[in-house]
């Protein structure tokens, strides 16, 4: 005890000192018990999964052979991949894919809710109604989507057909990519509405006050107030929209022509994102040592991209105010 | 600017003159909405209307189906598919996961935003690295281990899932708990309530936009996914995610049934629309109210 000595001189001190170190070791203590169920999950659902899945990659397992012809191949997977020209267009066409749902999205997002903020009558209405796409489960609104784009009797091929056109497209075949598109575009953009709205109602009202009192004119007050205050929230769009448009999965094999989904569908060349080919690598080949490689490729690119767009942030997001430095 | 021509402006403002351009420009804002909430509400509308036509018919016809084929909706609870069975399965499976993924997402939530301790800081950043790594690979070991522990078919997963709470949940129970008031927690300490106590008798109890926030989110998504159960279930066990993209069909699958998977699927979804509609205004205060700045 280093304490002891001084405890004869400063008896009061020290007992305060014990009662505050001792403070801090319950409060130590309770911390780890509210978030240990967190901490458990963290280290067998993430950390020890990503683990045994790198393993995975590194062998020619195949989900049967765990305690027959189980080996060690090394990187094969990994070398297998870069020459696999399939593997390649994949990442390119979910790359391609990304590139354009992540700009529609945030746009339609932001201009949604840029309209909502606008001092509109019926707020709630209007918010609810935008937002509903948002809860209907996959599959619904896979069949629904299927339905407008039918080739007999689709309400795309009925409104071009009114309009006097060839109403005999089968969009599901011929433009699969342009049906997988409106249907993301359409599902995600409620719940980004709602945080980008949730960040324009954080702006406080006294700077448009004062922006109006200086004369800027709407679409100025927009780029100089509006704009800047809210790339934090822009920021953190863009990171999740852009690694939830690189995970879609389920679409893709739902939208599958003439099927009925499931994981064995047989999906249109142009709808074969990273994630559906390697999942069916995967559960329809029994290919796991080859197919977490890929995933593991397909990883490690993303994790880049994101660090490039969090390190671009020092230069287009703004942090100053106060109200924003937390998070 | 002096706050004398602050106030000035702002009493001003209250009033403003109406002006023809400004109200032109309200009429724009309100027609723009209106023709968005056509474009976003017609795909539902449409899969509704086409789920009344002849099943036999396929998707053809008159734009207004003549008759409205009100029977799909009891061919499609009953007439061929076990659809009550498959909805007793999606109810106990959301709950499963909802309940204590809300649960352990706000104990930790209160965690980072209540207590200090050496690694907090470290930890939080972790939860926020978790939300970008991909699920599809974690989910395959986890698959691996599922499979060989007899959690496959089972309701197991959803539980342990729900057990590990989500980071966007806990990030939200954090933000609201740290700006809660902190009187009634000191009280609630000086009474000696220990910090467990503290967190189920007050803070809790107080929480009721963000619970319903993280319920509705959570329990939507659960409700709806389709790629989980498609993996991890089959046969009694599964949900009506899979069996309904299973789609309805004659007996030796050779004809589906179009207008019946339609109903089917606005059958799936109606629980949850009820349960969006019952807690929408939750929903939006919950996000906006605990301060989703980014």
């Amino acid at each position: 005890m280093a304490t002891a000595q001084q405890s004869v001189a400063e008896p009061h001190a020290a007992s305060t000192r014990r009662r505050r170190a001792s403070l801090r070791r319950r409060e130590t203590l309770a911390f780890y018990g509210f978030i240990s169920p967190w901490l458990l999950g963290f280290i067998f659902l993430s950390i020890l999964p990503l683990a045994l899945g790198f393993a995975i990659s590194l062998s020619n397992f195949n989900g049967f052979n765990l305690h027959t012809s189980l080996r060690y191949v090394g990187f094969a997977n990994y070398r297998r991949a870069f020459h696999d020209p399939e593997f390649w267009q994949s990442l390119i066409r979910t790359g391609v894919f990304t590139l354009i749902v992540v700009p529609a999205t945030l746009a339609i997002q932001l201009g949604l809710a840029l309209l909502l903020n606008s001092r509109i009558k019926a707020l709630g209405l209007w918010r609810t109604l935008f937002y509903l796409p948002a809860i209907i489960p996959i599959v619904a609104t896979a069949y629904i989507w299927k339905a407008i784009t039918a080739q007999d009797g689709g309400l795309v091929n009925r409104i071009i057909g009114a309009l006097g056109g060839s109403s005999s497209i089968d969009w599901l075949v011929g433009h699969p990519r342009a049906t997988l598109l409106a249907l993301v575009l359409w599902g995600s953009a409620g719940v980004g509405m709602l945080i980008f709205l949730a960040g324009l109602q954080s702006i406080p009202e006294e700077l448009y006050e004062a922006a109006r009192i200086d004369g800027a004119s709407r679409f100025a007050v927009f780029r100089k107030v509006t704009l800047p205050l809210l790339t934090p929230v822009i920021m953190f769009q863009l990171i999740f929209s852009l690694i939830g448009a690189a995970q879609v999965v389920a679409q893709p094999l739902l939208l599958a022509p003439n099927t009925t989904g499931g994981l064995g569908a047989s999906v249109p060349p142009p709808n074969q994102l990273f994630n559906v080919q390697a999942l069916q690598e995967i559960f329809v080949y029994g290919d796991y040592g080859y197919g977490a490689a890929m995933i593991w490729i397909f990883v490690l690119a993303l994790m880049l991209i994101t660090a490039a767009l969090f390190f671009s942030g020092r230069f287009w997001v703004y942090y100053g105010s106060e109200q924003y430095s937390n998070e | 600017m002096s706050s004398l021509a602050l106030l000035h402006r702002r009493r001003a403002g209250r009033r403003r003159p109406w002006t023809l351009r400004r109200t032109s420009g309200r009429v724009a804002i309100y027609a723009l909405l209106l023709f968005l909430v056509v474009v976003f509400i017609a795909p539902i509308a449409w899969g509704v209307l086409e789920s009344l036509r002849d099943p036999n018919a396929g998707l053809l016809g008159s734009l207004i189906p003549h008759p409205l084929h009100w029977s799909n909706y009891r061919l499609a609870w009953s007439g061929l598919l076990p659809f009550a069975h498959y909805l007793k399965n999606t109810v106990v499976l959301s709950i499963i996961y909802t309940v204590p993924v809300v649960f352990t997402s706000a104990l930790a939530g209160y965690g980072f935003a209540r207590h200090r301790a050496r690694g907090r800081n470290v930890l939080f950043m972790c939860v926020l690295a978790t939300t970008l790594v991909p699920f599809v690979i974690t989910f395959i070991p986890q698959f691996v281990v599922f499979a060989h522990v007899h959690m496959v078919n089972t309701y197991w997963p959803w539980f342990l899932w729900g057990l590990g709470g989500v980071p966007f949940l806990i990030f939200l129970f954090r933000q609201f708990y740290a700006n809660f008031p902190s009187e009634l927690h000191d009280a609630a300490a000086i009474d000696g309530c220990g910090s467990l106590r503290i967190f189920l008798w007050i803070y809790l109890p107080n929480s009721g936009a963000v619970l319903a926030a993280g319920t509705i989110v959570m329990f939507t998504w659960v409700w709806g996914d389709y790629i989980f159960p498609a993996l991890l279930l089959y046969d009694n066990q599964t949900t009506l995610g899979p069996k309904i993209a299973g789609g309805y069909t004659n007996a030796t699958g050779s004809f589906a049934y179009i207008p019946v998977t339609l109903a089917g699927a606005m059958l799936f979804t109606l629980p949850v629309v009820l349960l969006f509609f019952a807690l929408q205004k939750k929903l939006a205060r919950g996000i906006v109210t605990t301060g989703l700045k980014g």
